[in-house]
């Protein structure tokens, strides 16, 4: 082929003839392949998700997904076992004397519940951190360290509810 | 047809936020349902993502910045949200994803929710032996009809590596289709 034959100004990707019945019996063969899915839909599907899409945001903005108990529970019994062991540290710190003064023992595990749950406790992280010496801090940070990141990611997929976190 | 930018600022106007969720949910609320579907399957499952996706979206318009496309940031979202929704479940099910997924294709062909044929049938069961990354590249573009333009911006990764990706992928399925004397 003459050469001036290209003088035009264009040009084509290098190797592009040589690839080109490749590229082309690979065409032909994706031509074979069924163009739909199969996938089907209910009847007025698509009207009846908006509505149900609008109604969630005027209600509660929580998740559709139905949670099992033990998942609804989880944040609650997180909060329950963060508490309980702001306790165990109170009660070391302050050990309480015997005698005629109530004592801890002699509360019920059950009054101690009914007294978290009904939010009468209100202690912060910031509460906590105040009863922690610097060590405590390096055993935290020391500790911390040694999740794994598979057990990091574990926990994020179970946990993080903001999938758009994980996007940025 | 509402422009994307008048649409953000309406999604992040206080007092026009229901007229701007609706018009957000009828522009998109097909598009994302048939990509999400691709990715789990069944109706039911489909159904419950979407919803969810635009509850993440709902939730956090105002985070929105505007650096990439509305339309990019919400099907990133719904695929999140898609591939965490099958991860937890193989995970709740002490099951590995590529066994979740034969799970489901087994039960595809029972669902009334779909109606394709053996090669139909044949194709997903192929689909479903590829990486994950390429049976999202292969369903997009095959499916869902993207340019590798667009794919590139949503799936972030170049238009060159696409392109090989999706050839791999058909090469795959039909390789899959012939050694299953599904087609010629």
């Amino acid at each position: 082929m003459e050469k001036n034959k290209y003088t035009n100004g264009f040009k084509i990707p290098e190797n592009y003839f040589e690839e080109f019945e490749t590229h082309m019996f690979d065409k032909l063969k994706e031509e074979q392949l069924p163009k739909a899915t199969g996938f089907v839909i209910p009847d007025g599907y698509f009207d009846a998700v908006e509505e149900k899409i609008i109604e969630n945001t005027k209600t509660s903005p929580l998740k559709v997904i139905h949670k099992s108990k033990t998942q609804k529970l989880r944040p609650t019994l997180y909060r329950i076992a963060g508490i309980a062991a702001v306790l165990a540290v109170l009660i070391l710190l302050y050990p309480f004397e015997n005698g005629n003064a109530i004592s801890f023992e002699k509360i019920s595990e059950a009054a101690v519940s009914e007294y978290i749950q009904d939010g009468a406790l209100d202690l912060t992280a910031d509460d906590f951190a105040m009863y922690l010496q610097d060590e405590d801090f390096d055993a935290l940070m020391q500790s911390s360290e040694e999740i794994s990141v598979e057990n990091m990611s574990d926990y994020l997929l179970n946990n993080l509810d903001d999938s758009t976190l994980l996007l940025e | 047809m509402v422009q994307e930018q008048d649409l953000v600022s309406l999604l992040q106007a206080p007092s026009q936020k229901e007229e701007a969720y609706r018009i957000l949910v009828t522009t998109y609320k097909e598009r994302l349902y048939w990509h999400i579907r691709n990715i789990v399957k069944f109706h039911d499952d489909a159904d419950d993502v979407l919803q969810n996706t635009f509850v993440k979206v709902f939730r956090n318009i105002d985070k929105f910045k505007g650096d990439s496309k509305l339309y990019t940031w919400l099907y990133r979202i719904a695929t999140n949200e898609a591939i965490t929704f099958i991860n937890k479940r193989a995970k709740r099910q002490h099951i590995t994803n590529e066994e979740l997924q034969q799970q489901t294709l087994e039960k595809l062909e029972t669902d009334v929710y779909f109606e394709g044929n053996a090669i139909q049938l044949k194709l997903q069961q192929a689909i479903a032996t590829l990486p994950d990354k390429q049976q999202l590249v292969f369903n997009m573009k095959y499916f869902e009809d993207h340019t590798y333009e667009e794919l590139s911006e949503l799936l972030q990764t170049s238009v060159g590596g696409l392109k090989s990706s999706y050839h791999i992928a058909v090469k795959k399925i039909t390789a899959f289709l012939q050694n299953n004397e599904t087609i010629l």
